[in-house]
């Protein structure tokens, strides 16, 4: 036999899982060859260190683990965003564009009965007395400026403190605290009844 | 393939949690025993053993029922750890033997050092010869089940196999390993 049939040989038994040892030609080549005596020893010394390399079991519990893994989020959060995000955000569009579209609407159609921010804006601005023919702006007395916030809370029927504060506020401000009023009310309950229905004390098991 | 394991597949993917504990439990000391040999440390095997097993239920779908589920499987671990040491940029695996073997007789002390030769020459030989090697003498997988589970034709896994032995050899020889060894085949 020669060396390299006897290494084809060698790896074919490997192969099948068979031990060198158990082929006659191999053994007797082996005897009378030193390097591939060698050979051989080097093979059976790494198939021996193999079975002897320590193997620890897997932690108990691994079962466990993978299912916790596999669970979906714990059913108040998967609630959450859902449902409760989508219907916050739904409301926070209509918050935003229901002043604007109240505004335009008003604007387009007229109101039926005046409102403070209305009156207020349509009112004339007060002037001075004309210098040199033109006409200058005059300024309003005390006196004349509570008539006029007293008129305007006869006409539109809110508190006479209400129609001082708001005709000092900023315009977007005005639209968008009418927007809100009609809003406020119903939205409340809801959202009271939303969140009450969030177990939120519930412990996360995965931690 | 078993028409056991379908089964317990089939239940898995109808959402039965007891037959996805029992499929962890069937092939848990499969995947492990992979995942702690090419990664030489117990608790990213751990750790790779639980990924493995979440992402293979999670895609059990994919899996060809007309194929082997073992190689299949390994082939998801050995990914992941071959993910893991690419992070580990390569590092050989070395396993913390000495407490392996309390024992200082002669004999158990030459033991060691064999199991010890052959763990770090297993770290030096690529991955994909490694893999191979343990996938045939370690796990025991055909090469054709090698083959799937690292996705190449039949005659790669084989000579990766065979390369990998030839290498681990002429380190073990390199190492002057096989003398002690050798003393004792001088009977065959």
């Amino acid at each position: 036999m020669q060396c390299a049939e006897f290494r084809t040989l060698l790896n074919r038994l490997l192969d099948q899982r068979r031990p060198p040892e158990s082929d006659a030609r191999l053994r007797s080549h082996a005897r009378e060859c030193s390097e591939c005596h060698a050979f051989l020893a080097a093979h059976e010394a790494l198939l021996s260190g193999l079975k002897g390399l320590p193997m620890p079991e897997p932690e108990d519990g691994l079962a466990e683990r993978v299912l916790l893994e596999l669970r979906p989020a714990r059913p108040a959060r998967r609630l959450l965003y859902r449902f409760v995000m989508p219907l916050a955000a739904a409301a926070a569009v209509v918050v935003v564009l229901t002043p604007l579209w109240r505004s335009a609407w008003q604007n387009s159609t007229g109101p039926a009965r005046p409102s403070v921010d209305r009156v207020v804006r349509s009112e004339p601005k007060a002037h001075s007395p004309a210098v040199g023919g033109a006409v200058a702006p005059r300024t309003r007395t005390f006196a004349e400026s509570g008539e006029q916030y007293a008129a305007l809370a006869r006409e539109t029927g809110e508190s006479l403190a209400a129609v001082v504060r708001q005709s000092h506020r900023p315009r977007w401000m005005q639209q968008v605290a009418s927007g809100l009023k009609p809003l406020a009310s119903p939205a409340k309950p809801a959202f009271n009844a939303v969140l009450r229905a969030i177990p939120s004390t519930e412990r996360d098991s995965r931690s | 393939m078993s028409d056991d394991v379908r089964e317990l597949v089939r239940c898995c993917l109808a959402g039965d949690e007891s037959a996805i504990a029992a499929l962890v439990e069937r092939f848990e000391k499969a995947v492990f025993g992979l995942c702690f040999r090419m990664l030489g440390h117990r608790q990213d095997a751990e750790d790779v053993t639980q990924e493995s097993f979440v992402r293979a239920i999670r895609n059990l779908r994919r899996w060809d029922a007309g194929r082997a589920f073992v190689p299949w499987l390994l082939a998801i671990a050995a990914n992941r750890c071959r993910t893991l040491l690419s992070v580990r940029m390569r590092r050989p695996a070395t396993i913390g033997m000495v407490d392996q073997f309390p024992d200082g007789s002669p004999d158990v002390q030459s033991a060691r050092n064999l199991t010890e030769e052959v763990n770090l020459a297993l770290g030096r030989v690529r991955e994909e010869y490694r893999r191979a090697f343990l996938l045939f003498h370690d796990r025991q997988l055909s090469y054709a089940e090698i083959g799937d589970a690292m996705d190449c034709p039949i005659g790669t896994a084989k000579t990766w196999v065979h390369r990998a032995r030839r290498e681990l050899v002429e380190q073990l020889r390199e190492r002057g390993v096989v003398e002690e060894s050798s003393h004792a085949m001088r009977g065959i």
